[in-house]
């Protein structure tokens, strides 16, 4: 009999223990992803924008859309306008703010429809388009390419200082506007345009919820075809194979997110500050708004956007009253219409949203206001429109 | 084949298996087969490239061995140096040398010369496989080690599936005796095996991939976006990609021999906590910076080589050799190093930085050597680390325009003045620094203790390797190829 000498006999039951060992820590961790993820019940979009308690709603007519969230619903905004065939329209454009309505109750809605409603008896189409923390050199690219497919009469451009601090085209919600040739030649005719439709072409997007190409690395090899057959063979026969593009946004949105927030203590009362970089393009992109609306005959209401009050705003108070006096002082040199509607929305408008912390179950929302708010804006905004058409006759 | 892949594992498992089953002689068929398969997954057509580089340096390494008469084994091996560097050249300098040339026409105002349209696409890996057959051919013309005969060994020895790609660059006499040898099941080997490919994928697919959009954001800033303290965390978060990516690369690829029984020299040894930049070099790339040692440096230097892939390419150069001095040779070597990196300037500019550290290192070293070990260690890591990440900003800038417009930044004192970036991007990069600094320390310090504790061993592997693996299944998938690749 062959007598194993014990150093060895050691050796080889640590190996043996490790592997154990290896195995059961990936079962115990797989199991607790399995036991902890609930499938479905975050949207992670919303939840990284709005909060829990705040839900988007968009608004229809006659079975047609009228506010759209990107490219991905523009025709069907756009058929519906073509169908109803209006003279004079009027594009309305912005962040969730427009498209978010906190503590939503049956029956309530958004200011679009609202505002839509009231427009359409004067004899204007609205059309809205709201993405999520949009930056106004997405505006610019909407604009362009919606300008050409409506009789734009008015555009209606709420600025919001954190919008200010965002860069880029998302893809595809906005990349997908530049497949359009003319799009492209009249965005080419600025510094701006010319720098975006760069950073387009060379695929420096920001990609909606991290990349969407799980098999970017692999792109026209052999191996991309195989890698898509196994993924799709492991999906069917695995929940959390199948699961996985969720846990990912949750391990993001609701563990990283919130351990970040609380162990840094970020409130949403925390300040932001100006990024000087992305406030100068943004601002390039807003003159070019206004400078093509002015040639285009298009009169434009510039607004800032409510913001709550009764609460320590989360800006750095010197660099959101330069902003202020910046965008005023834009507008008006290019003829649009400015508004300060950042005290439109009385206090109790206002909600809280689920936290964004592990400390607290709710925070205040500075964004997003309940339905009395809406229709607050939407009656102020149909007076800002009204008075500027009455001023263009 | 991309090792962030499902295939890959698939793969992997089917080659292990097999390689344990088959007897000596299929089993080396296997493994040239397996090889082949895995380069033919990427590009098949470039599958030719790859056997005129391994046949010649098959053919010369016996006419260099047959032959007594030094001259003619010297025309040998510039037969074998020509063939791969000529291929090196075509495939990945050529149009670099003709735009410069058209510029330089261009200069002088010859505006009609034109830069001639060239489809050429680099094949994957070329750079590693033509130096790893290169330095076979040297040590067959060194006499270090003895021609193969066998071209089914030479062929698993050059197209080896685990390090085929991006390394580590091995010797002939690293591996081929390895290949040859019976291989003995060793189930601690096998589980190391396992623990190296995990800790790769996590550092390539939930780290490196992670930081990716950071960067590439960052990157593409136009200059005026960018203040002082972007460039410093541009440079220090593009650090971290590259390290993770790479280092995860290597963990696999020696993780994957390990399943085979065969071992593979380290690549990394925690590079940012190096104290100087010649440590540096001992901790970073090592195999290639071996190779650029015993193959570049110390023939210029007409100084004894090594044979092993260990070390790296910071070594204490004795007095006395016949070749060029040690700071000409030195930056020569760091001229080439940078280029061999890729066919842009911004790599020359990198190499030629990292040769200056070097020089200035050993010209301040003496004096360094007077301060307290403690106080020159902790210094010499905290000068040394930001230094060598700020390096990496023309590696990863797209001219040396560019590059140079970083740094002209970090001596503006204006620019000190604003954050250029969202908020994330430090508190991503502090949060990095702060892990590896942390990890290095419980590995230094704790992790032999525990290793040696029998629950200590079994509740780190739980923990680590389990929660690893986890987040390994959520995040594997291959939208990115390793950077090392494009080199």
């Amino acid at each position: 009999m062959v007598k194993i000498k014990p150093h060895l006999e050691n050796f080889a039951k640590r190996a043996w223990l490790s592997l154990i060992a290896i195995i059961l820590g990936v079962v115990l961790s797989l199991a607790l992803f399995n036991m902890s993820f609930v499938p479905g019940e975050t949207n992670f979009e919303a939840a990284s924008t709005m909060g829990a308690a705040t839900t988007d709603t968009v608004g229809t007519a006659d079975g047609f859309l009228i506010h759209c969230l990107g490219s991905r619903d523009s025709e069907r905004c756009l058929e519906g306008q073509r169908r109803r065939a209006p003279l004079t329209a009027a594009l309305w454009l912005g962040n969730s703010q427009i498209h978010g309505v906190n503590q939503l109750q049956p029956g309530e809605t958004n200011a679009s429809p609202l505002l839509f409603r009231s427009l359409k008896k004067r004899g204007i189409d609205l059309l809205t388009f709201s993405l999520p923390n949009a930056n106004l050199q997405e505006h610019y690219v909407l604009f362009e390419y919606l300008r050409q497919r409506m009789p734009l009469k008015v555009l209606i451009l709420p600025v919001c200082f954190d919008d200010m601090r965002e860069e880029g085209l998302r893809s595809p919600d906005v990349t997908d506007f530049l497949k359009d040739s003319e799009t492209k030649r009249i965005l080419s005719e600025t510094l701006i345009g010319r720098r975006l439709l760069k950073s387009a072409e060379s695929g420096k997007t920001t990609e909606v919820g991290g990349t969407n190409d799980d098999t970017g690395g692999i792109a026209d090899s052999i191996q991309e075809s195989v890698e898509k057959s196994l993924n799709v063979w492991l999906g069917d026969h695995s929940r959390l194979w199948q699961l996985r593009p969720e846990i990912r946004g949750w391990l993001f949105y609701s563990v990283l997110y919130p351990a970040r927030n609380t162990l840094l203590g970020i409130t949403p009362s925390s300040t932001r500050r100006l990024i000087p970089g992305r406030y100068r393009d943004n601002f390039s992109a807003i003159e070019a708004i206004l400078a093509r609306a002015k040639t285009a005959d298009v009169r434009v209401i510039v607004y800032v956007v409510p913001l709550r009050g009764g609460v320590q705003i989360p800006y750095h108070v010197a660099e959101y009253a330069t902003f202020k006096s910046d965008l005023e002082l834009m507008a008006l040199k290019n003829g649009a219409t400015f508004e300060n509607l950042e005290h439109l929305v009385p206090d109790d408008s206002w909600g809280t949203k689920g936290s964004t912390s592990l400390k607290a179950s709710s925070e205040i929302d500075f964004m997003h206001f309940a339905y009395p708010g809406h229709r607050l804006l939407a009656e102020a905004l149909d007076n800002l429109v009204t008075e500027a058409m009455r001023n263009k006759n | 084949m991309i090792f962030n892949s499902v295939t890959y594992l698939l793969f992997l498992a089917l080659a292990v298996c097999l390689f344990w089953t088959l007897p000596q002689r299929p089993r080396l068929w296997m493994i040239l087969s397996a090889s082949l398969i895995f380069y033919g997954f990427w590009r098949p057509e470039f599958l030719i490239i790859m056997l005129v580089s391994a046949g010649t340096d098959f053919f010369v390494a016996q006419r260099i061995q047959a032959s007594t008469v030094d001259k003619r084994r010297w025309r040998w091996l510039l037969v074998s140096l020509s063939v791969n560097f000529g291929l090196l050249f075509y495939f990945k300098y050529l149009f670099f040398v003709l735009d410069n040339a058209v510029a330089t026409f261009h200069f002088f105002g010859y505006k009609e010369v034109k830069v001639p349209t060239l489809s050429i696409v680099l094949p994957l890996g070329i750079s590693f496989y033509t130096f790893q057959t290169i330095s076979y051919t040297v040590d067959v013309y060194r006499k270090l080690i003895f021609a193969e005969r066998d071209w089914v060994l030479y062929g698993c020895f050059v197209t080896y599936f685990p390090q085929l790609v991006a390394g580590p660059i091995l010797r002939g006499g690293e591996l081929l005796g390895q290949l040859t040898a019976k291989p003995c099941f060793n189930l601690d080997t096998f589980v190391s095996g396992i623990r190296r490919i995990v800790y790769g994928l996590f550092l390539k697919v939930v780290m490196a991939d992670n930081i990716a959009p950071l960067v590439n954001f960052g990157f593409e800033q136009p200059l005026a976006n960018l203040s002082a303290l972007d460039v410093l965390t541009l440079a220090f978060l593009f650090g971290y990609q590259i390290y993770f990516d790479f280092a995860g690369y290597s963990l696999i690829a020696i993780g994957s021999a390990r399943l085979m029984g065969i071992s593979f020299p380290e690549n990394f040894n925690f590079p940012y906590m190096a104290t100087s930049p010649r440590e540096f070099w001992r901790r970073w790339h090592i195999s290639l910076s071996s190779w650029i040692r015993d193959y570049l440096y110390l023939p210029l230097l007409g100084q004894p080589v090594r044979a092993r892939s260990v070390d790296g390419l910071a070594i204490a150069v004795s007095s006395g050799g016949n070749g060029l001095s040690p700071t000409l040779a030195l930056m020569i070597t760091w001229i080439i190093m940078g280029f061999w990196h890729g066919a842009n300037w911004t790599f020359v500019v990198w190499g030629f930085l990292h040769g200056v550290l070097i020089v200035i290192y050993r010209l301040i070293s003496p004096r360094l050597a007077k301060i307290p070990s403690g106080i020159r260690l902790v210094g010499g890591w905290a000068v040394t680390v930001p230094i060598i990440m700020l390096t990496w900003i023309p590696f990863r800038a797209e001219t040396v325009g560019a590059a140079l417009g970083m740094y002209f930044k970090l001596f503006s004192p204006k620019e000190w003045t604003y954050l250029g970036m969202r908020e994330n991007t430090y508190l991503v990069t502090a949060a990095i620094f702060m892990l590896t600094v942390t990890f290095y320390v419980i590995h230094q310090y704790a992790y032999e203790r525990l290793r040696k504790m029998q629950w200590g061993s079994f509740s780190m592997d739980a923990l680590f390797i389990g929660g690893a693996t986890s987040l390994v299944f959520v995040f594997l998938r291959p939208i990115n190829q390793f950077i090392y690749f494009q080199f």
